[in-house]
């Protein structure tokens, strides 16, 4: 079986090699670069869109139908663990173990974000999320800014899985709280599309206030949702 | 609320085909204001749904701050 970069080269007829993604940076901060996750997720997101029939509604089958090396070696399933309750799976790992699992599960999160592209090089993948944001993250990393895009499960090249329970907004709001805390952000701008980060900006503030400073919420009537979950938990916790 | 403290800036697109402006009433005042009543508000006459693309340089004007 080809490996998943061996793959993507011979599913897209791709002969230059593949960049790395960087999550996160900014002038003088270290990025993120993950190529193993890379790899996988290239992998997982070339077998939905190459070589699969069309599901029963028409539509794409996004079910992997072989799963890769990384696959076959358990990472996924404890990724998802991790993903699904954070802090019993990280109960029996010690630190460096859980660190890595950590990251691991945060860097599926997040999606290579600080380089504007070309509506091109996304034909296929369809992560219009991200580059509606291509006018922002260049003139604030310009300014100095740490620009962080997460890539929230089911967006771009994410993990799309079937349980509909790890859609739920208590879900997201754990991931993006988990994102937060492992950056180690206190002034962190909350500048949400969609209908999360109220959420997420919410519940962190209420178990332990200060990172984040500010937020800026566009297209509030999609995230109005969300906005009277949080009211609802709040109100019911007398808050 | 701990988060009520926080500044908060909501940009809203009077363009947007999905969110008309007649829903403000019912969307902003209702909801984000009564809880948020500090927030500074943006109304953006030019920009559609995507104000990301329609307004991207006010919005960041208001981001750099």
């Amino acid at each position: 079986m080809p490996s998943a970069r061996e793959f993507r080269r011979l599913a897209l007829g791709r002969t230059t090699p593949l960049k790395a993604p960087t999550w996160a940076s900014a002038p003088g901060q270290p990025a993120i670069r993950a190529p193993q996750v890379h790899a996988l997720r290239n992998a997982v997101s070339q077998r939905r869109a190459v070589g699969r029939p069309p599901g029963p509604a028409g539509g794409a089958d996004l079910r992997p139908r072989v799963p890769g090396r990384a696959l076959r070696r358990g990472c996924l399933p404890r990724a998802r663990a991790f993903a699904r309750r954070p802090v019993q799976a990280a109960a029996g790992l010690d630190r460096r173990r859980r660190d890595r699992l950590q990251a691991r599960v945060l860097r599926r999160l997040l999606d290579a974000a600080t380089l504007p592209r070309p509506a091109s090089s996304r034909a296929g993948i369809g992560h219009r999320q991200l580059y509606l944001w291509r006018h922002f993250i260049p003139p604030l990393t310009g300014a100095g800014f740490r620009v962080i895009v997460p890539d929230h499960l089911a967006f771009g090249r994410s993990d799309k899985p079937d349980d509909p329970a790890l859609y739920r907004i208590p879900r997201h709001a754990a991931r993006t709280e988990q994102l937060l805390e492992s950056l180690n952000l206190r002034e962190a701008t909350v500048v949400p599309p969609g209908r999360l980060e109220p959420a997420s900006s919410c519940s962190r503030e209420r178990s332990r206030p200060g990172p984040t400073a500010r937020s800026a919420v566009s297209s509030p009537a999609s995230t109005a949702a969300s906005w009277h979950f949080v009211r609802s938990r709040s109100s019911s916790r007398g808050r | 609320m701990a988060l009520r403290s926080k500044p908060v800036f909501i940009a809203w697109a009077m363009k947007d085909v999905a969110f008309l402006p007649s829903y403000l009433p019912s969307y902003l005042d209702d909801l984000w204001l009564a809880d948020f009543p500090n927030a500074e508000v943006l109304r953006l006459p030019d920009a559609g749904r995507y104000l990301q693309e329609d307004a991207h340089e006010t919005i960041l004007k208001f981001l750099r701050q």
